[in-house]
């Protein structure tokens, strides 16, 4: 890893100085929230605003150049027609990377475009580096940073954690931030795209493979900036840290020239497929999908063709977890473990006289945290039973919260990999976001259970088929 | 694309000339000659059932035009078929071939992807191929374990693992797609678009039976 793609990122995601040029009083203008929004970091703020004194307590600049250090980020919230003499400015400072939030570019077409090569040329003259524009920046919630534009009573914020969140798209992947604060599995970073006239989506996978906050990389991107280079780079990095990409734009078919079979079976899509395959990413289809995947691979272990042990408390929730398991059409790479002799004796002692100890065990409606305790126990003994998935509703009596220490205790204790179910409005969220906070993979949904299995199988192949490379 | 500009920039490679270059690469294709406009119609050194074909750069889908007769059981047969495609083609030179014993039918393809470059492709060939579309791609350089990993992406996988007592050579399979790799990577950005289609996986072997390629030139 070079040199300078450090140092654009240590700027990025660990400022000691910002600069908000375009800093307002208005809450109602993107500088006022960004500024307010910044005000909770740390870093030495430096609002630019040449008809102001003062701002939330901070000594306002008429303009970069008069700002007393070189930040080490400077923000451009301005009018689209004055950001270039902005981003001249800043270069002139001396600035090393420059995150423009102002939009009018790329996206609205080729005049736009050439606005944008206008802005790398003149950040490269010093070798300065452009995030955006068209971008809401970073949140970093270890060091309280936060540079979007989201007016602090409009999102929860995620606590810090080991995924790093990468959108093309701001807005959607605020909304996916906020699966980290419902499960509360946490947020390394989160960075916004935004139009990718310079750093991009291969300069975010180089800074976040040695970003050691991060075990997991989650991205939505609509298109790639060197589709080529991407999958170089992320096969390079995905066996050592996993990466799950949300690819939108799907349907469009491209520009291609489709004279033969292999043209016209191609579509964009297929080849993004393929080469997502090859480079070990892991594909989601929607936002809470690329969310859920991110917390299991970050949290769980890589599954090798696991027999499942399935524990519940009601017999409708084990027939559709087994006819998930056994599903052709849909493998999860999965299956139902075939219980020893032995484990169901054990059971039977455990449990009352109807319910059923074959898998998916059904303790029934008359289940306590005790026998919950107790059946885990056996499963750890089987070893035919290589991961143990738990599907938990509040509706009996005997089962309340105690069962977030007893599975935390057997994911201390224990050999094999659990992941809860958490269903019911009386258990959600708080009871889903106590077992993340104590380490334990749990879902709100049989089928999200299940496809994050999926993704720790998906995971445990690649690795065992690049270990055999 | 146009037709004239593709004309321009894009050259045909011809099923024979395909499957000479595939045959230097020791990848088997079915025994024939080549017989040039005029040239006696003779089935010397092959064995009846035959497949004619016409071999032309301006006739890319043969079918469609009359261009292809199978299953030929005799001299008779031949002479009638050849008679009639050298009336509909009298320019251009017709490859005779031996009918290859059918196993499952696969294809292989090539395409140069706007977003990552040459790709090569592998799925459930012959006429069905675009109905089910039951294909995966890999960009290349692809590794071995990379096409063994193209098999079994496939929905229609057991096909190639012994579904109803079918057989078929997962290792030839597995070479086919790394040579057709190699050629893409030697082609770079020459490359159009390649179909190896239909592909015959036998129980031994693996025989292209048609191939068709364009390249910018």
């Amino acid at each position: 890893m070079s040199e300078g793609v450090l140092d654009w990122a240590d700027k990025l995601f660990n400022p000691a100085s910002v600069a908000l040029i375009g800093a307002s009083e208005d809450p109602h203008k993107v500088g006022g929230t960004v500024f307010r929004n910044l005000c909770a970091s740390h870093a030495r703020l430096y609002p630019v605003n040449p008809k102001l004194a003062s701002l939330h307590g901070h000594t306002c600049y008429p303009s970069i150049t008069q700002v007393p250090e070189v930040p080490d980020l400077a923000m451009v919230a301005v009018p689209t027609g004055a950001v270039a003499s902005v981003v001249e400015e800043c270069v002139v400072k001396g600035v090393r990377l420059i995150v423009v939030v102002s939009a009018g570019f790329g996206e609205t077409g080729e005049k736009g475009k050439l606005a944008e090569r206008r802005l790398v040329e003149l950040a490269r003259k010093s070798g300065a580096r452009i995030l955006g524009p068209n971008t809401m920046g970073v949140l970093r919630p270890a060091i309280s940073l936060d540079t979007t534009f989201v007016p602090g009573e409009r999102w929860h914020r995620p606590p810090p954690g080991p995924i790093a969140l990468v959108c093309q798209s701001g807005a959607l992947g605020v909304d996916g931030a906020e699966a980290a604060w419902l499960y509360g599995g946490g947020i390394s970073v989160f960075v916004t795209l935004g139009n990718k006239c310079d750093l991009n989506e291969c300069d975010m996978v180089e800074a976040l493979a040695v970003d050691h906050a991060t075990r997991c990389i989650a991205m939505y991107l609509e298109g790639f900036a060197d589709g080529r280079r991407f999958i170089e780079i992320c096969r390079l990095v995905t066996p050592h840290k996993p990466i799950v990409v949300l690819k939108g734009g799907r349907s469009d078919a491209g520009a291609r020239a489709a004279a033969l079979h292999t043209g016209s079976l191609a579509g964009s899509d297929r080849v993004v497929d393929g080469a997502f395959k090859q480079a070990g990413i892991l594909r989601a289809y929607d936002v809470s999908e690329l969310m859920d995947y991110a917390h299991a691979l970050a949290f769980g272990p890589p599954l090798c063709r696991p027999r499942l042990g399935v524990l519940t408390c009601a017999g409708g929730f084990g027939v559709i977890l087994a006819d998930y398991l056994a599903d052709p059409e849909r493998p999860v790479g999965a299956s139902l473990a075939e219980f020893g002799s032995e484990t169901e004796r054990r059971l039977r002692q455990v449990a009352l006289s109807f319910a059923s100890v074959r898998n998916p065990i059904d303790l029934t409606g008359s289940a306590t945290n005790q026998m919950f305790d107790q059946a885990l126990e056996i499963l750890q003994d089987d070893p035919n039973v290589d991961a143990i998935l738990v599907s938990l509703i509040p509706y009996p009596p005997l089962l309340d919260e105690g069962i977030v220490e007893v599975l935390d205790k057997w994911r201390r204790q224990g050999r094999k990999p659990l992941v809860a179910i958490v269903q019911g409005q009386v258990f959600l969220p708080h009871v889903l976001q106590r077992f993340w906070r104590a380490g334990v993979l749990a879902y709100p949904g049989l089928a999200q259970a299940v496809r994050a299995v999926g993704a720790l199988c998906q995971r445990g192949e690649y690795l065992m088929r690049i270990g055999g490379e | 694309m146009s037709e004239q500009a593709s004309a321009l920039t894009i050259s045909v490679w011809t099923e024979d000339k395909v499957k000479e270059l595939l045959r230097q690469r020791g990848v088997r294709t079915p025994p024939g000659k080549l017989l040039m406009p005029g040239e006696p119609i003779s089935a010397a050194g092959l064995r009846f059932p035959l497949a004619l074909k016409v071999c032309s750069p301006q006739v890319l889908h043969k079918t469609d035009v009359g261009g292809v007769a199978l299953d030929l059981a005799d001299h008779e047969q031949l002479e009638r078929a050849a008679e009639q495609m050298r009336s509909r083609f009298p320019d251009y030179p017709l490859l005779l071939e031996n009918m290859e014993e059918k196993g499952v039918e696969v294809i292989v393809g090539a395409v140069n992807d706007a977003t990552f470059g040459p790709a090569i492709m592998f799925g459930l060939g012959g006429i069905l191929a675009e109905l089910y579309r039951d294909v995966t791609f890999r960009l290349v350089p692809v590794s071995r374990s990379d096409a063994e990993s193209m098999l079994d992406d496939l929905r229609g996988k057991a096909l190639l693992g012994g579904f109803r007592g079918l057989r078929v050579d997962r290792t030839a399979l597995v070479d086919l797609l790394l040579t057709v790799s190699r050629l893409v990577e030697e082609w770079d950005d020459k490359l159009v678009q390649m179909d190896l289609n239909p592909v015959f996986a036998r129980p031994s072997d693996v025989v292209v039976v048609d191939a068709k390629l364009l390249l910018r030139e």
